[in-house]
Order: structure tokens, then C-alpha cells, then sequence
């Protein structure tokens, strides 16, 4: 055999690592017979950063609680970095809880707590030492530039400061997926600008960030992948951009 | 991901090797937050715990009284005696073989033979009336053999077969014995102690639900932590913990509040109570018993983290995000 064929084989399609993070599909939730979420399939990668757009009641909060598992869907599955949530035992509930950040449209900081003592609250759940807790809340106060105010309640703040210490305390275990429902709701357009440079920040490190908004201005200018819900289903648009940025529709 | 700017990767709690300080701090947390959120409110926390101890001190103090009650009536049981009157037509000689039969008995402690004279004797002292016993042509009085049975006399069926028995020996006139009354005493004791043990578990019930009731109310008004908190990762275990300790400390203090309530009392009821059984030719320390009364803290502790389990426990789940 005056050539000997090289019985190597170039592998042409080799298996990509499973960049999924979050996965729901046929997913339906309902309340009193009313379905606020119908039917919604896709993916989102690790690492993406996604906004969820749609009119007011368009199930975006909603969305957003059943990838928090705050509420449980009506049908279908989400699964989140590997979990099947509703197969999760519920001992099991608390723990994925803590690879989740929220960051609500209005803060729930508590009232009697410091901004330390708020930010602090993830790191001392998970059982964490007061020397470890208080280097990594300085430092995540630090980035959203609130380390002065360390000691202050939150009703001695502005609203732009309350987000932002929800901002801090929803990043400070390092979670793998942050959610942010309207966080920008309350607030000016430059403090708005500002809050999502710190979700880009957060992004940047590697996080997983959906973020829920209906300032449609603020979410054409950032240019990121968009799931826009209408009456509580999903609009597929631009689909080949998206696939890149890690967003894809099933 | 990388790591975020000065901030190095912290080890995790939950390891193997870290379980144990970790649940001792979580521990210690919710023991010091919990202490200090009952010291921020001292007017509601007192009267809860005033109420509590004020509930407890009635069933402790009763104990006292039923345990003293029963020591007096061993006691008088212990003493007491039947007396055989013998037949005048009784020699002494006779009368001492019944006194060594009757001291063979099973069923007799003790047996002592008193003559007509020791008799006459004993009544001059007892009644005072001497002119009237030396007018007397003759001793009017017969020879009597006192026994001590072993027997609880109070039983009512075994005592009198006893004194059938002593009726039937021969030179035997009279066998004597009042059982009323001490029958009425042990009754009167066996009511007191079902009494205490009925009292004890409705006013125990009791303070577990103000317990119970002083949790939810707790649970209420830090109902915003608690949701936050379960939706930033807290176990029930976690939520629970600072609420049971709670009720522990409800337990403690009411524990004390009961039993120093006890003992003043006791203290202010000693005199009288002592004459009362120096009547019945008794001792008493009623305060000895209020030492150990101190039974009631552990006790209350138990009540205090029962109710605080059964307030904590359906309430918690109900605030559950899912």
C-alpha cells in the first residue's frame, strides 16, 4: 500500500463543555386560572448577561421568581446550573438558593440592620467567620462605592445608595447567577446608567446576570441579548447575535 | 469566574472539617440575638415571663404542700396503735403469754403489756383528775396490751381483719382502733397528689402557649428578615434557631421567677405551718422543700422550648418562599 491510510480521524464536531445555566422548557405558570407565562423554551449560557423586557405584566417578575425558585412553575422544567427544579428536594432548596443573587425593584433591605449588617446577611446564612465576612463586605461595599456609609440604615439613604447595598448584598457569596427585577425602576436615568455599570462589572468576573427592565432606551443601548416576553410568551427575535452572546431559544 | 478585586476565596463553612465551628457559631448567634432582642423589649419580655413564673409557682407550691402532707401521714401511720382491753376475769400471767403470742405476729410491730395500775396511772396524768381517781373504791380501769400493726392502717379492709383477729383472742375484751380519721387523711392525700399531677399538666400546658403565643407574635414582627433571609439561602434550622432560644430563655427566667415566688412564700407560711404540725406531734421545714423545688427551672426550660418548637414550626413554612 504505497500511501497507508492513516486510520486518524479528525474529530469535526467535538462535544462542547455544557455552557448551560439555565434551561426551561414547555415552562407555564398560572395563578387562578389566569397563565401569566405560556409555553417558554430556551437557554442561557454561563457568563451571559440577558435583559427581559416586555410590557408591564408580562411576566417578566414572574419569569424571574421561577428561575429564583421563589415560586414553582405551573408545568414544564427549569433547570438551573444543573439542578431540575422540580425535582429539587426541598431539603435542598436553601443551598441552591445561595448560588442565586437578587436584587429587588424595591431593595428589601431591612430596616433595623446596618448597610453591613445587610450585606453581610448571605455570608453569615452560610455560616461564615466575622474576620472572613467583614474583609468581603468592605471590599464589596467598596465597588459600589458605599464603604463610608458601612454603619448608616437604610432609611437614611437615598434610593440610588439603597440599590446599590442590594446590589452588594446580592454579589457578596459569589453566587453563580445574578437576578435583577427592575432595578433600575426607582431611579433617574444616571443613576440608572451607573447601577448597570455594576452589573457589567459583576458580569465581567464571570457571573451570569438576567436583569428584568422595561426601559427599553437603557436596554437598546447596552446592546445585550433580549428576551422579550409579550403577554407572558417569548418573541423570538434576533436569533444569530443572541447564539453568540449565549442566549438560545428551544 | 475570577475572583473578585482583594477579596480571596473564603473556605467553605459547611466542609468537613468546618461543620462543627460552624454550627457552634450559628448557635452562639442566634443564643446572644435572641437574648438581646427579649432585652430591647424588657416590658413585654417581663410581663411574659411574670406571667409564666406566676403560672408555674402554683403547681410547684402545691407539690410542697402534697409532699408535706404525705410525710405527715406516714408518720402518724408509723405511731400509731391499737389498744386490747383485756377481761377483768384476765390474770397477769395469762395476759403476759398474750403479750408473747402477739409479739410473735407477723403482722404487729410492737407489743406492750400496761397493767390496771399503770393504767389508773396514766389517766390520773392525762385527764388531771386526781380527787376524783382516790375516791374510787377500785381500779375501774382493765389491763391493756397496746400493739403497733405494720400495716398501713389506712387500708381499710386489712386493718379491720386485723382487729377481728385481736377481737377473737381469748381474755380479749375490746380491740380499739379510730381509723376515720386517718383514713380521711390518706384520702385527703391521694386527692392532693392526682390534684398536683392534673394541676401540674394544665398549668405546664399553659405556659408552653404563652410561650408559643409569645414567639409567633415575634415571628411577626420580624416577618421581613425571615423572608429575606430564606430567599438569601436560610434553612428552617437556621430561622428557627434564635426563636427557640427564645423560648428557652422565657423558660429560664419564668423557672426562676416560679421558684423564688415558691420560696418567699414558703418562707412567710413556716410559722404557721409549724404549729400546725407540732399539734399532730410533727416537725416541718417547709423551706427545705423550697430548695429542692428548684426542680421547676429545668422543667420550665423544657416548657419554654416546647412552645417555642410549637410556635415556630407550621408558622415557619408558612412564610417559605416555595
Amino acid at each position: 500500500m504505497p500511501f497507508s491510510a492513516r486510520k486518524t480521524t479528525p474529530i469535526l464536531n467535538p462535544p462542547k463543555p455544557d455552557m448551560r445555566i439555565i434551561q426551561l422548557v414547555g415552562v407555564s405558570k398560572g395563578y387562578d386560572r389566569h397563565e401569566v407565562l405560556s409555553g417558554l423554551s430556551f437557554q442561557i449560557d454561563k457568563g451571559s448577561m440577558i435583559f427581559i423586557s416586555g410590557h408591564s405584566g408580562a411576566g417578566k417578575t414572574t419569569l424571574l421568581k421561577l428561575i429564583g425558585f421563589v415560586e414553582a412553575a405551573s408545568s414544564g422544567q427549569v433547570i438551573i446550573n444543573g439542578i431540575n427544579l422540580s425535582r429539587i428536594k426541598p431539603r435542598a432548596i436553601p443551598a441552591f438558593r445561595r448560588q442565586i443573587g437578587m436584587v429587588f425593584q424595591d431593595y428589601r433591605l431591612l430596616a433595623n440592620h446596618t448597610v453591613f449588617d445587610n450585606v453581610s446577611l448571605p455570608l453569615v446564612i452560610a455560616g461564615y467567620r466575622h474576620h472572613e465576612i467583614a474583609s468581603r463586605v468592605r471590599a464589596d461595599l467598596s465597588r459600589v462605592d458605599l464603604l463610608n456609609k458601612a454603619g448608616a440604615y437604610p432609611v437614611t439613604l437615598s434610593g440610588g445608595e439603597q440599590q446599590r447595598v442590594g446590589i452588594a448584598r446580592a454579589v457578596v457569596n459569589k453566587p453563580a447567577i445574578l437576578l435583577a427585577d427592575e432595578p433600575t425602576g426607582n431611579l433617574d436615568p444616571e443613576l440608572s446608567l451607573e447601577i448597570m455599570r455594576f452589573f457589567q462589572e459583576f458580569h465581567q468576573t464571570g457571573t451570569t446576570v438576567l436583569i428584568a427592565s422595561h426601559d427599553h432606551t437603557m436596554i437598546q443601548r447596552m446592546d445585550y441579548p433580549v428576551l422579550h416576553l409579550h403577554h407572558g410568551r417569548l418573541e423570538q427575535a434576533q436569533t444569530g447575535r443572541h447564539e453568540l452572546k449565549g442566549l438560545r431559544f428551544l | 469566574m475570577r475572583n473578585t478585586a482583594g477579596a480571596a476565596p473564603l473556605p467553605d463553612p459547611m466542609s468537613a472539617k468546618m461543620v462543627l465551628g460552624t454550627y457552634s457559631r450559628f448557635h452562639l448567634r442566634a443564643m446572644l440575638y435572641s437574648l438581646g432582642q427579649l432585652l430591647q423589649n424588657p416590658l413585654a419580655t417581663g410581663l411574659t415571663v411574670l406571667a409564666m413564673g406566676i403560672t408555674l409557682a402554683l403547681p410547684v407550691a402545691l407539690d410542697v404542700v402534697v409532699k408535706q402532707i404525705s410525710q405527715w401521714s406516714t408518720g402518724i401511720e408509723n405511731s400509731t396503735q391499737m389498744t386490747l382491753f383485756l377481761d377483768a376475769t384476765t390474770t397477769e400471767v395469762q395476759a403476759k403469754q398474750l403479750l408473747q403470742q402477739l409479739r410473735r405476729w407477723p403482722e404487729l410491730q410492737s407489743a406492750a403489756y400496761i397493767s390496771r395500775e399503770q393504767a389508773l396511772e396514766e389517766f390520773r396524768e392525762t385527764t388531771g383528775v386526781d380527787e376524783v381517781v382516790d375516791i374510787l373504791a377500785e381500779n375501774p380501769l382493765p389491763a391493756q396490751i397496746r400493739v403497733i400493726p405494720k400495716l398501713r392502717l389506712s387500708q381499710r379492709g386489712a386493718s379491720d381483719a386485723l382487729i377481728r383477729k385481736l377481737q377473737a383472742l381469748p381474755g380479749v375484751s375490746i380491740a380499739d382502733l379510730d381509723l376515720h380519721w386517718l383514713q380521711r387523711l390518706d384520702s385527703l392525700s391521694d386527692l392532693s397528689w392526682r390534684l398536683l399531677w392534673l394541676l401540674s399538666l394544665l398549668f405546664g400546658l399553659g405556659v408552653a402557649i404563652i410561650a408559643a403565643n409569645s414567639i409567633r407574635q415575634a415571628i411577626e414582627n420580624q416577618r421581613d428578615s425571615i423572608e429575606v433571609s430564606m430567599l438569601v439561602g436560610a434553612t428552617r434550622s437556621y430561622v428557627r434557631r434564635p426563636f427557640l432560644y427564645t423560648g428557652l430563655w422565657f423558660g429560664l427566667s419564668s423557672g426562676v421567677i416560679a421558684w423564688i415566688c415558691v420560696n418567699l412564700s414558703l418562707l412567710y407560711l413556716q410559722q404557721p405551718a409549724g404549729r400546725l404540725a407540732s399539734l399532730f406531734n410533727q416537725e416541718l421545714s417547709l423551706f427545705s422543700y423550697g430548695l429542692s423545688s428548684a426542680k421547676v427551672i429545668p422543667i420550665a426550660c423544657l416548657l419554654g422550648l416546647l412552645g417555642a418548637r410549637a410556635g415556630v414550626g407550621r408558622y415557619i413554612r408558612h412564610l417559605e418562599p416555595v
